[in-house]
């Protein structure tokens, strides 16, 4: 460009004029072309950020005398979610030999209301109930409530939760606090 | 003359300025009850599940936690606050309160009284709010009275943080 610049300069200052303003005009619109592409692809990447924080389900693992204990499922809803927990543990042997075997779980079901909002968490208020063997000889289940925050990032939420149960409400009821302990991933 | 007219202009803006720097640290107590609600443990305070509420510069906290296990195991403690000092974010307080309790005994009838007082402070943030609070008390004032220090620990939550 400023080859010929000099060269037509001193012949055609108008043409040397002309000509350097389309390639600046041509410089500007790459630019533009550019920046809108990197904009877009920006907005693409965020699109799917937003996407990701906007999903319903979440998975992860929840340790709590009134909402189980294991891997976890949370669906939730406006104001509310509702939490699944399982894990089943068990042996069993192929020979004739049974006298190891055994088959142990854990199964919760709890409800958690979003009483009040906040920019990194919510204070909730939970029920929920619990049944399982891994304490007992038999299935004893527990019930019960309590409050606690749930604290929010854009990729995962932690349960912190404490309440207070009838543990065993079926055979030899006891009357005792709880707290519960949960770790969850948006999918 | 204008020099003094001068100088009392500046005497006035700057009082007025300091007297809102003052607003702004020390937020006047409210008329609205305050409620909050959490977990507290302390010997002259009570520990459990506790229930506190302010009304301008007064307060209330209720702990209480029934344990049923085969036998009855109980803590009660009620307290009442007295507001000194309150910013943004930080209350410093007084207290006075009573504890009854069966917790540290084997025989369930046996009830162990601590009654005292000391200074408290509370550190919110975003509605959650941790409570400190220490102080002297009287241990087992109906058997055999002892005096030794308290402390006590809380957190809650401020319902009207907003």
């Amino acid at each position: 460009m400023i080859l010929l610049k000099n060269t037509y300069n001193k012949n055609n200052k108008h043409y040397c004029n002309k000509f350097e303003h389309n390639s600046i005009s041509k410089m500007k619109t790459k630019s533009i072309i550019l920046l809108y592409v990197s904009l877009l692809s920006i907005s693409q990447i965020y699109c799917q950020h937003t996407e990701q924080t906007l999903s319903r389900n979440m998975f992860g693992i929840n340790a709590g005398a009134l909402t189980g204990l294991g891997f976890s499922y949370k669906r939730l809803f406006a104001n509310s979610t509702i939490q699944m927990s399982f894990i089943p543990v068990a042996n069993f042997s192929t020979d004739n030999d049974n006298s190891d075997d055994f088959f142990i779980y854990s199964a919760g079901i709890s409800y958690i209301k979003t009483l009040q909002h906040h920019k990194y968490y919510n204070f909730t208020f939970y029920t929920g109930t619990h049944v399982t063997n891994m304490f007992t000889e038999y299935s004893a289940a527990n019930i019960g409530c309590g409050l606690g925050f749930v604290f929010n990032t854009n990729f995962y939420n932690i349960n912190l939760l404490l309440g207070y149960g009838a543990f065993d409400f079926l055979n030899e009821t006891v009357l005792w606090p709880s707290a519960e302990i949960g770790w969850f991933y948006y999918f | 003359m204008k020099t003094l007219l001068i100088l009392l202009f500046s005497f006035t803006v700057n009082t007025c300025l300091h007297s809102q720097n003052n607003d702004t640290l020390f937020t006047p107590s409210s008329r609205k009850l305050e409620p909050l609600i959490g977990a507290n443990a302390g010997s002259i305070t009570g520990i459990g599940f506790t229930f506190q509420a302010w009304y301008m510069k007064n307060g209330i906290q209720i702990t209480s936690m029934p344990i049923y296990n085969e036998e009855f195991y109980y803590s009660f403690g009620a307290s009442y606050l007295r507001e000194m000092v309150k910013s943004k974010n930080t209350r410093f307080f007084l207290y006075y309160g009573f504890h009854s309790s069966n917790f540290f005994y084997s025989y369930k009838d046996f009830s162990y009284n601590i009654t005292g007082g000391g200074i408290g402070v509370q550190v919110a943030h975003d509605g959650i709010v941790l409570q400190l609070t220490g102080g002297i008390a009287g241990y087992n004032i109906t058997y055999e009275p002892q005096i030794n220090i308290a402390a006590g620990a809380g957190l809650l939550y401020n319902f009207n943080n907003k």
